[in-house]
């Protein structure tokens, strides 16, 4: 009887010695949705955004949080600093709440920063465990703080619809992880979704008349951006990347007049160097499997023969984009964002080992062979086009 | 005792002294011989009484012989059970027990009438354990009515029912009853031991008895099962425990039991296996949800917010954000009135109940999230909570999984998941350090024993649990004879 008084004794101090010491009430917490970089005078300007839950329609709060009400349901503001930590301290001093990163979800890249390279602010992403590897990574158009300020009706914060749209920006989204992987990675260069800001095509009353928009995809060299892909360009690097996450593609009839959209369910690359000499041949294999989405030909495009032709069309079209494509990426950018380099690495080990110091000036010659196979299984529930007549049917 | 009727009676009278029901009938048998029925009124059956003793004892014809005991045991008493008694103290037990002792001039003994009556309530359905498939017979407060609802389950000779009395006032009868052949005799000896070992004056209900012969009594996890079904002890008793019935109440005590029998209930066996099975993995989980979700939600909410997902902190957040308490006073509050609600509830008249449930669910409920006082989530999470322990089947175990909900709050209040780490440790720990009469809590598990846990992790159709657990009992485990297997073959 006395060890146990004796025991609750020592339990009972122990509680007011050390007890609840890292306990923080969700009240007191402000969690980060998203933080925007931005280079800003060689100094960094970082952004955070937060929701503010008394606003986010909670019982006990006022009211629910309608569209109309005015308030937003979330805070942002920004401080400047030379280092990044030291500009969140420096707002931590404005916001009664303490600023918990854990659930930051998107980490937006100013695109002035991201020119100048973004190693620099990668390492505080990673060093605390607070901070999630899981985050998306994106590059804005200009400032990374406006665009974030961006509010849309369909989410309850900007952060979210960036993320959203990160995610469905490719077949593997860029999280930190796979950015980080990427960039440390021999003979690949990583890319990123950019997103830019636009005006609204017909604004609601009273609702916001700025749209965020994912509109390029950005093309880095080593941790530099180089440039930002217009999306139709880029929807051949990331078939090559095979990272086009389904993919359309409008392709004129073989016979008769008009276009016809196929979308891919199923693709995949297979990346195969041929190595002579100094002289390098990629192969670049891509299996597609894709329906016919819409028919606005007079091509009846149903019969098994039809079908056929149709494919050999689509094959056609895919190799001269994706051609086109990685040209560009090769001649402009001078980015190795498909991963040549890493394909040989791998395939032809020892060849890689001989070429790699002057990998940058063989890249920009390496001669790209695009080789499609595709499939086209189904042709949607309409045999023939909708709204024409048996006479107007071409084949 | 003398064979002077007047002395002897003078000196049961001055024993009965003030006790108003007792009651001195003097007759004279076959008109000749004095006598004298001293019996407890009110405990006697005095209608049997009548017609079964006095009246063929007045009329008994036996002009020529002498009128011995024996001639009036064989005669002139229709009863069923007739005992002698020759010492004084035999006499006044047997009129205290609810017999009739006939003293008779000249006889330095007393014929013991088992006449045995007064009211007892009838078999009724066990209010405490209904179930939706299965008999619906529960035990009386009458022990002679329990022994024989059990002997009309098991008709066997090996099923012993050694009988003690225990209660220097009370005198309680105490039945154990075990399956000769099939317990292990070691444990019905300690059994009887500590049986034996009780001193105490009055026995009133089993709850006495088991908290004199448990193993562990600081332990909050019951040792010992209680149970108002007959069939549920004739299973145990099948199984290798043994069962003990006291007189005047209706639980009878079963053991010994394991951590796993309280998440059984009897209806498992009766329905289909495969219903049982998913039943019992529900059982599980809210088990886990009764003992945790309290502790997990404080812990969470307050330490490790990174743990949950950013939707649902944020709706957390907003439920929260004018809540004046933290987290583990707003759960304290709610839990400490929930259980207030039920204390309430249970000994309330029917008609008063539905006023509690009113206030419980009104007050406490909504009006507490409307006043911003308590948070939606947390009302949530205690209503859970307190579902999740009333879907344990045993009411003893879901005792003890409410006790330590507390300490487990405490815990993660104030250590996070770091404090649940640690009194999670502690309660295992507990648990497989403790032993129901030499059986270990966890056994099947641990100690593990591979045959069981098809009657722990599942319920295994009966056609396939062959042999008895080898928890209890080591002797006699064939259960279903191997050579005739269930089904249409």
């Amino acid at each position: 009887m006395k060890k146990a008084a004796l025991l609750l004794l020592i339990v009972a101090s122990s509680w007011s010695i050390s007890g609840c010491w890292d306990r923080k009430e969700i009240n007191d917490v402000a969690f980060v949705m998203g933080t925007a970089i931005d280079l800003e005078d060689k100094q960094y300007k970082i952004t955070v955004q937060f929701p503010l839950p008394g606003q986010l329609g909670g019982i006990g709060g006022a009211g629910g949080g309608g569209g109309t009400s005015g308030s937003k349901s979330w805070y942002q503001d920004s401080a400047v600093a030379e280092v990044g930590r030291i500009a969140v301290e420096a707002q931590q001093a404005s916001i009664s709440r303490a600023l918990y990163f854990g659930h930051r979800r998107v980490i937006l890249l100013g695109e002035e920063l991201a020119r100048q390279g973004v190693a620099d602010v990668l390492d505080a992403t990673a060093r605390v465990p607070q901070n999630r590897l899981t985050s998306f990574i994106v590059i804005t158009k200009g400032p990374a703080g406006q665009l974030m300020n961006v509010s849309s009706p369909i989410e309850q914060f900007p952060t979210e619809v960036v993320r959203e749209l990160a995610q469905i920006s490719m077949k593997e989204p860029q999280l930190i992880r796979q950015f980080t992987a990427n960039l440390l990675s021999e003979g690949i260069d990583p890319v990123l979704p950019a997103l830019s800001v636009k005006k609204v095509a017909m604004p609601h009353v009273g609702s916001a008349s700025m749209k965020i928009v994912m509109d390029s995809l950005a093309i880095f060299r080593d941790d530099k951006l180089v440039g930002l892909m217009p999306r139709e360009q880029a929807s051949g690097v990331l078939w090559a990347m095979n990272q086009a996450r389904r993919p359309s593609l409008a392709v004129d009839v073989p016979e008769g007049k008009g276009q016809l959209v196929v979308q891919f369910q199923e693709n995949t690359v297979h990346l195969e160097p041929l190595v002579v000499g100094k002289k390098i041949t990629m192969r670049i294999h891509i299996k597609a499997k894709g329906s016919v989405m819409e028919n606005k030909s007079n091509f009846e495009a149903t019969a098994a023969a039809n079908i056929e032709r149709v494919e050999k069309v689509v094959t056609e079209k895919l190799k001269q984009q994706v051609e086109a494509s990685v040209k560009v990426l090769q001649t402009e950018y001078r980015a190795d964002s498909i991963g040549f380099g890493n394909a040989l690495r791998r395939w032809k080990s020892e060849d890689w080992q001989r070429l790699r110091p002057e990998w940058d000036t063989i890249y920009p010659t390496v001669a790209v062979v695009v080789e499609p196979e595709v499939h086209i299984e189904g042709t949607g529930s309409l045999l023939k086009p909708l709204g024409r007549t048996e006479g107007d049917l071409s084949s | 005792m003398t064979g002077d009727l007047h002395e002897q009676t003078q000196r049961l009278r001055a024993i009965f002294d003030q006790c108003s029901d007792v009651v001195f009938r003097e007759i004279k048998i076959a008109s000749r011989v004095k006598g004298v029925l001293v019996y407890l009124d009110g405990i006697v059956n005095t209608r049997e009484l009548h017609d079964n003793a006095i009246r063929p004892l007045l009329l008994l014809h036996a002009q020529k012989q002498a009128l011995t005991p024996e001639l009036m045991e064989e005669q002139g008493i229709s009863l069923s059970q007739i005992t002698h008694a020759v010492t004084e103290a035999d006499v006044v037990d047997a009129i205290l027990t609810g017999n009739a002792a006939l003293l008779i001039e000249g006889y330095a003994e007393a014929l013991i009438l088992s006449v045995r009556g007064g009211e007892h309530r009838s078999v009724s359905e066990p209010l405490t354990e209904s179930v939706v498939r299965g008999p619906r017979e529960g035990f009386t407060e009458h022990l002679r009515t329990n022994t024989g609802l059990l002997r009309r389950k098991i008709k066997s000779s090996q099923l012993k029912l050694t009988s003690l009395t225990i209660g220097e006032q009370t005198q309680t009868v105490v039945v154990l009853a075990y399956i000769d052949g099939i317990v292990e005799p070691a444990v019905i000896a300690e059994v009887l031991q500590r049986l034996r070992d009780i001193h105490i004056d009055g026995v009133l209900e089993s709850g006495y008895i088991e908290e004199f012969i448990q193993d562990e009594p600081l332990s909050p996890f019951p040792q010992m099962q209680y149970t108002e079904r007959p069939d549920t002890v004739a299973a145990q008793l099948l199984e290798g425990h043994f069962a003990i019935f006291v007189d005047g109440t209706p639980f009878v005590l079963t053991g010994p039991v394991t951590f796993w029998q309280m998440m059984q209930a009897s209806e498992d066996y009766y329905e289909r296996y495969l219903l049982t099975t998913l039943i019992r993995w529900l059982r599980y989980i809210f088990l886990f949800v009764a003992l945790f979700m309290p502790s997990l939600y404080i812990a969470i909410t307050t330490f490790h917010q990174d743990m949950l997902p950013t939707s649902l902190l944020l709706s957390i957040a907003a439920a929260r954000e004018s809540i004046p308490f933290p987290a583990l006073v707003e759960a304290l509050i709610m839990e400490v009135a929930f259980e207030a609600l039920r204390e309430a509830g249970i000994r309330l008249p029917k008609t008063i109940g539905q006023a509690v449930s009113i206030l419980g669910a009104l007050v406490i409920g909504q009006a507490a999230v409307e006043a911003g006082i308590v948070s939606a989530p947390m009302v949530i999470v205690v209503s859970l909570t307190g579902l999740a322990s009333f879907t344990i089947p045993r009411f003893n175990a879901a005792i003890a999984v409410r006790i330590l909900r507390f300490p487990l709050m405490f815990l993660g209040g104030a250590f996070g998941l770091f404090g649940i780490v640690i009194g999670t440790t502690w309660i295992v720990l507990h648990l497989s350090h403790l032993r129901s009469f030499g059986v270990p809590y966890l056994s099947g598990l641990a100690p593990s024993k591979k045959g069981e846990w098809k009657d722990i992790l599942v319920r295994a159709p009966w056609p396939k649990m062959r042999l008895r657990p080898l928890t209890y009992t080591q002797r006699h485990r064939k259960r279903v004879d191997t050579g005739r297997k269930g089904g249409a073959e």
